[in-house]
């Protein structure tokens, strides 16, 4: 998954891209539009507002592409602003609770079968999300759902690399014990 | 299974767990994620790019002559240089505008009534957000002293122990974003985590969303109404202060880290 995220913009493609360059900026918008939306949607909950929330970022990103250097930033800088921003939506409580977003058999569109199996485990998953500390929500949804690597993890996170991985660990263990309590058996969600 | 030693054998399935939503997560979105990027395509093509933020106004810095040149050199930023405490021994005047400044420890600080300020501290572990009509010293490493105005303090991490100190209170980091407001009493509202309000010999921790009234003509620390959400120029700025870069004005790293 960190594949996803660790090709760079090429420096040729970057500097087009700070001079204010169309095709530049579609090619910037282009490699990170995928990480970025995974994270916004594990972390709202809510896929029409986490569209809302990376249009944001794209577009303030272009606003001030002068205040990066090079092409290895962007990912920090994107998910640091992405991370702000989804904060800044929680807080007025415009995301949308798992609860309430939970698949149901009825509604359109219909979904079914092993897909329906699917979306209860990711709905299941984003409740537990929900209920852990912030830090520990965005260190997860970045790593798993972005797939940032440890260096763009620090850096966004601003926390040393050589702590990210234990807490990481401790992380994972504080949503096994959320998915425990409320009822779930990891055996019958994987 | 994961290959790393550092996450414990009990969660790997957490992780599988982990991978295999956000596998499912992308198959699902990923017309979705197509359409994003088409209608985002259009409208960079259609649309020309948006002229760069400004460059935030310089300041009028009346700085002795041995400290203009760091002045210059840095756009912002608090120094807390070990041995550099000590009484103010310079004054910067901040006028209109959002200032990105640069300070040396034992400088005062002043804002007129239209002034912003972002302070980034400790690499930005902490960032300070100032609004207009402030007064502050910056005492020395991890503390200073706000005698006027308002500020908000975001604490990213790694800052145990800043503090802020008014004439009412001593008010210790111990979470993340709070704002303390100098007029007559100081107020201290807390949005995120918590800080300890240290008043004539007794400490108050204020949590999310309380808020507390002390010094002036009041005796101790008195319980204020719950600490509402932080006006828009606090995430206006605290967005300038996500974008700014670091290694571009130390390459080296941050002067106090």
């Amino acid at each position: 998954m960190d594949e996803q995220t660790r090709e760079e913009i090429d420096p040729g493609v970057f500097r087009r891209f700070r001079k204010g360059d169309a095709d530049a900026a579609c090619l910037v918008v282009e490699r990170y539009h995928r990480p970025l939306l995974a994270f916004l949607r594990a972390h709202l909950g809510d896929r029409d507002l986490a569209e809302d929330v990376a249009q944001e970022v794209f577009l303030r990103l272009l606003e001030h592409r002068h205040t990066l250097r090079g092409p290895r930033q962007l990912a920090s800088w994107l998910f640091t602003v992405a991370i702000r921003a989804a904060r800044r939506q929680l807080q007025r409580g415009e995301a949308t609770l798992p609860e309430e977003n939970a698949p149901r058999q009825t509604g359109s569109p219909p979904v079914q079968g092993d897909r329906l199996q699917e979306e209860r485990r990711l709905h299941v998953l984003h409740a537990a999300l929900a209920s852990l500390p912030e830090k520990e929500r965005e260190l997860l949804t970045l790593r798993y759902f972005a797939g940032l690597p440890i260096k763009d993890l620090a850096g966004t996170l601003g926390m040393p690399m050589g702590s990210v991985g234990v807490k990481i660990g401790r992380s994972l263990q504080r949503l096994r014990r959320e998915l425990e309590s409320s009822g779930h058996r990891l055996e019958d969600l994987l | 299974m994961s290959n790393d030693p550092r996450i414990p054998r009990e969660s790997e399935p957490v992780e599988e767990l982990l991978r295999a939503a956000a596998a499912h997560d992308r198959e699902v979105a990923s017309g979705r994620d197509a359409a994003f990027l088409r209608r985002m395509e259009r409208r960079l093509r259609e649309e020309p790019a948006p002229p760069v933020a400004k460059a935030p106004p310089r300041w009028n810095v009346l700085l002795p002559a041995g400290a203009l040149a760091a002045a210059v050199l840095v756009v912002a930023v608090f120094v807390f240089l070990p041995g550099r405490r000590g009484p103010a021994d310079g004054l910067l005047h901040g006028e209109g505008g959002v200032q990105l400044l640069a300070v040396n420890g034992g400088e005062r600080v002043v804002s007129d009534e239209e002034g912003r300020f972002i302070y980034l501290l400790g690499g930005g572990a902490v960032s300070l957000f100032g609004g207009g009509g402030s007064d502050l010293l910056v005492i020395g490493p991890g503390r200073i002293q706000l005698d006027r105005g308002e500020i908000w303090v975001h604490v990213v991490g790694g800052a145990q122990g800043f503090a802020v100190e008014t004439p009412g209170g001593t008010i210790a980091v111990v979470g993340t974003l709070f704002s303390v407001a100098v007029a007559d009493q100081t107020i201290v509202r807390v949005t995120r985590g918590a800080v300890e309000a240290r008043v004539e010999g007794s400490t108050t921790v204020l949590g999310a969303g309380q808020s507390a009234t002390f010094g002036g003509d009041a005796v101790g620390i008195q319980e204020g109404p719950a600490a509402g959400e932080p006006p828009r120029w606090v995430w206006e700025l605290a967005d300038r202060a996500a974008a700014f870069d670091w290694r571009e004005t130390y390459p080296s790293g941050s002067p106090h880290q």
